[in-house]
């Protein structure tokens, strides 16, 4: 059906009903009836005035948004002003006030929506939200004034015919009725637009009522008739709007997917990941932008591809084989990092991401994911490079470093056997000589004989120091938590259980726990406390003492005496093997103490220095370096 | 306790002539072989070479052996002589200048009964010698008899 016969069957239909409803209502006028039913007449006009008011709230409520006084506001308007004077009308008594309710509540509906007709322009945003109480205090007043005005007005004759003031102002009402809806079935011929014809029939169904008013008397001539008309013209308007409503409501549902749609489409399309949608032989459906720009194909050619073309042959087979996968719902998705091949042919690392819409179970198209890790992959694979070469290198200073040691190893082994024997040998025959011809030989002979003997004996002495230096160096290190404060203790009880007749104040602090090697401590305590009761032997009262201090945040030991002291211009000689500040004569030694203190304490990544002053003593400081994760295994 | 001989094994001849000293000094009257070298010593041990012939039961009441030999090396003999079943009991003072500990253990581990490291000092020497020897040569007598 065309809408322009739509049009032609409403039209007559609603003039055949208008026609219809005249006759029915002269026709009830010819009875002469009279019909006083005050709670009646109070029920119709209240549903007229909730009615009015609830289309009003509506228009309101949905149409809101654009701040644009349009004719469904002016509509809304003129149904707010009518709502409240039907419902001063409802509540009225008997008499002229009643009447002029409603008909001044039929004389501003019919001015507002005659201006529904001209009202497609756009009013202010300001005028569009105040002009609503504008128009509901504008009803009041008009209704309070006319309420108090007639309140002693009293009907007794009900065939009274209604006044001509009011008789004027109705006829005003049902002239602009008809007019606004003569315009608006008008423009509904020329547009056929729905809003037309119903604003139309409202209009002519309201001026119906309004002609019929100016025939009519108070109580007679069917009032009911035409209270029923009125409820059946905010009928149209209620059913207008509803259906109104409702399609705004859609309208505006839509516009939102279809701005859903503009994102996900922007989503895909301006994604910093390539996407893709790919058939399930893997053809190339949709592709965007960043893709294109991954593989260096355009849109066109790429969709003339399959994801087979592009793929590095060493991948594929894995790939194809997640695909199958999926493809037999052995897995929902995939990822994995491959190689495609560059229009250009050039190589590219990816990673892939993919999924699989099923569409009435058959496997619709895959949605992929793809990221550019070329430079990841890149930077990955020169740090693995250099990493091999590291490694490489390592094992070659190993090897090397191995060499060295075994060589060291052979060399002590050699310096400890074959130095030896020679020595051995010397001393052994210079015995033998003095034993079986010490007779024959003069006193310096033999005074001879024996220093040939001492020196041999020293030299082997000094061989034994050095194989003990070598071996400090190559021991194997167990470092764990040690008490130094204790070791320091039972050292020196042993020193002094040696010359019990020294005098010398011993202070060790507490709470002097290292982490290290139990016996290469032992060394270092042994030795440098051997150095601080060796050289306060010469003085009477000796004090040594052990603690610690901070310096620099660094727990460093100390170990102090109050004897010989040396000049700390030799200070760099110090911890050097075979060096000494001292004479034999002056005291005993060999040099070999604190080089072995150094180097043990190296391994233990700590620093040892001296401070000393001459002839008032000596102090010896070190750290240790060493914490439990920090120890590092030597090659062994 | 005389009518046994010890085996010396060492290829040092000053060596030799030392502890030859050393063991007369520490009264030691016990007839000593001399092997200059690890092959000489096992050839003699077990009969073979130009000892080819000699009787291999009759076993040394000690040997004293020396670890750094030419040709076959200490540990190499003393692994011959634990692992034959006639010579294993007989008592094995290994002779040495080397105090590297792993000659130590591996050599107590190989069944080396004792170790002695050669001092340069000869009076310590004599003393070491003579007493080891003695208690070896006892213990020895002991077992046999």
């Amino acid at each position: 059906m065309t809408t322009k016969m739509l049009a032609a069957i409403r039209i007559s239909v609603l003039i055949a009903a208008i026609v219809g409803i005249l006759a029915l209502s002269f026709w009830i006028r010819s009875l002469e009836l009279v019909y006083v039913n005050i709670p009646l007449h109070s029920m119709m006009e209240s549903m007229v005035a909730l009615l009015s008011l609830t289309v009003a709230f509506f228009i309101y409520k949905f149409d809101a948004g654009d701040h644009v006084l349009t004719r469904h506001h002016v509509v809304a308007l003129s149904l707010i002003a009518i709502g409240v004077l039907s419902l001063f009308h409802a509540a009225a008594p008997e008499g002229s006030v009643l009447v002029w309710c409603y008909v001044a509540g039929r004389l501003i509906g019919s001015v507002l929506l005659m201006g529904g007709f001209f009202s497609e322009r756009q009013l202010s945003a300001s005028l569009f939200r105040r002009l609503p109480y504008g128009v509901v205090g504008m009803a009041f007043t008009v209704a309070l004034m006319i309420y108090f005005q007639g309140y002693d007005i009293t009907v007794t004759d009900y065939s009274n015919a209604f006044t001509a003031a009011e008789k004027s102002a109705n006829g005003l009402a049902a002239l602009l009725f008809f007019l606004g809806a003569i315009l608006f079935l008008r423009r509904y011929l020329r547009e056929y637009q729905n809003i037309d014809f119903y604003f139309g029939t409202f209009l002519l169904l309201l001026a119906t009522t309004s002609f019929y008013f100016q025939f009519s008397r108070l109580w007679a001539g069917g009032w009911w008739l035409w209270h029923i008309i009125n409820l059946i013209a905010l009928g149209v308007m209620f059913y207008y709007f509803i259906g109104y409503i409702e399609a705004e409501k859609k309208r505006w549902m839509e516009g939102r997917i279809d701005e859903e749609r503009i994102k996900f489409m922007a989503t895909f399309e301006q994604a910093a990941v390539g996407m893709a949608h790919v058939s399930p032989d893997g053809k190339w459906l949709k592709v965007n932008q960043k893709l294109c720009d991954i593989v260096g194909y355009n849109q066109e050619e790429l969709l003339g591809l399959t994801f087979q073309n592009i793929t590095h042959p060493d991948d594929l087979m894995e790939d194809l084989h997640y695909v199958e996968e999926m493809l037999g719902q052995k897995r929902d998705n995939y990822t994995m990092r491959k190689r495609y091949i560059r229009k250009n042919g050039s190589i590219i690392w990816i990673d892939l991401s993919v999924s699989l819409i099923w569409k009435n179970k058959q496997p619709d198209f895959f949605v992929a994911v793809i990221v550019d890790v070329d430079e990841e992959v890149k930077a990955k694979e020169a740090i693995n490079a250099f990493t091999v070469e590291l490694e490489n290198k390592v094992a070659e200073r190993t090897v090397s470093l191995q060499n060295a040691y075994d060589e060291m190893e052979a060399f002590t082994y050699s310096v400890s056997h074959d130095l030896r024997s020679p020595l051995r040998a010397t001393d052994g025959f210079s015995q033998a000589l003095l034993e079986d011809y010490g007779d024959k030989l003069d006193s310096t002979a033999r005074d001879y004989l024996a220093r040939i003997r001492v020196a041999s004996q020293k030299m082997a002495g000094l061989i034994d120091d050095l194989l003990q230096l070598s071996r400090q160096t190559r021991t194997d290190m167990k470092p764990k938590t040690i008490d130094l404060a204790e070791m320091a203790r039972s050292i020196m009880a042993e020193f002094r259980a040696q010359e019990p007749e020294r005098s010398v104040d011993v202070v060790i602090n507490q709470g002097l726990s290292a982490y290290a090697d139990l016996h290469l401590m032992n060394v270092v305590l042994t030795n440098l406390l051997g150095n601080a009761w060796k050289y306060t032997s010469k003085h009477p009262h000796a004090i040594i003492e052990f603690g610690k201090t901070q310096q620099n945040g660094e727990r460093v030991f100390y170990i102090r005496d109050n004897g010989a002291g040396f000049d700390m211009a030799y200070v760099n000689k110090l911890f050097k093997p075979f060096q000494r500040l001292h004479t034999v004569q002056e005291f005993a030694g060999n040099g070999i103490g604190l080089a072995m203190v150094s180097r043990i304490i190296k391994r233990h990544f700590g620093k040892v220095w001296a401070h000393s002053e001459i002839e008032k003593g000596t102090t010896i400081y070190f750290t240790l370096g060493l914490s439990a994760p920090l120890y590092i295994k030597e090659p062994s | 306790m005389t009518n046994k001989y010890i085996l010396l094994v060492e290829d040092n001849p000053d060596d030799v002539a030392l502890t030859l000293r050393a063991l007369k000094k520490g009264h030691i009257l016990n007839e000593v072989i001399v092997s200059e070298d690890g092959a000489k010593a096992l050839d003699f041990l077990f009969g073979k070479g130009e000892f080819k012939g000699r009787d291999t039961t009759d076993c040394p009441a000690l040997i004293l052996l020396d670890l750094k030999l030419p040709k076959v090396g200490g540990f190499e003999v003393l692994e011959a002589i634990k692992t034959d079943p006639c010579l294993k009991r007989t008592p094995v003072v290994i002779l040495t200048s080397s105090r590297q500990e792993e000659d130590v253990v591996r050599g107590y581990d190989m069944g080396a009964n004792s170790y002695i490291r050669k001092p340069v000092n000869f009076e310590t020497f004599v003393e070491t010698v003579a007493q080891l020897g003695m208690y070896w040569l006892m213990i020895n007598e002991a077992v046999e008899g």
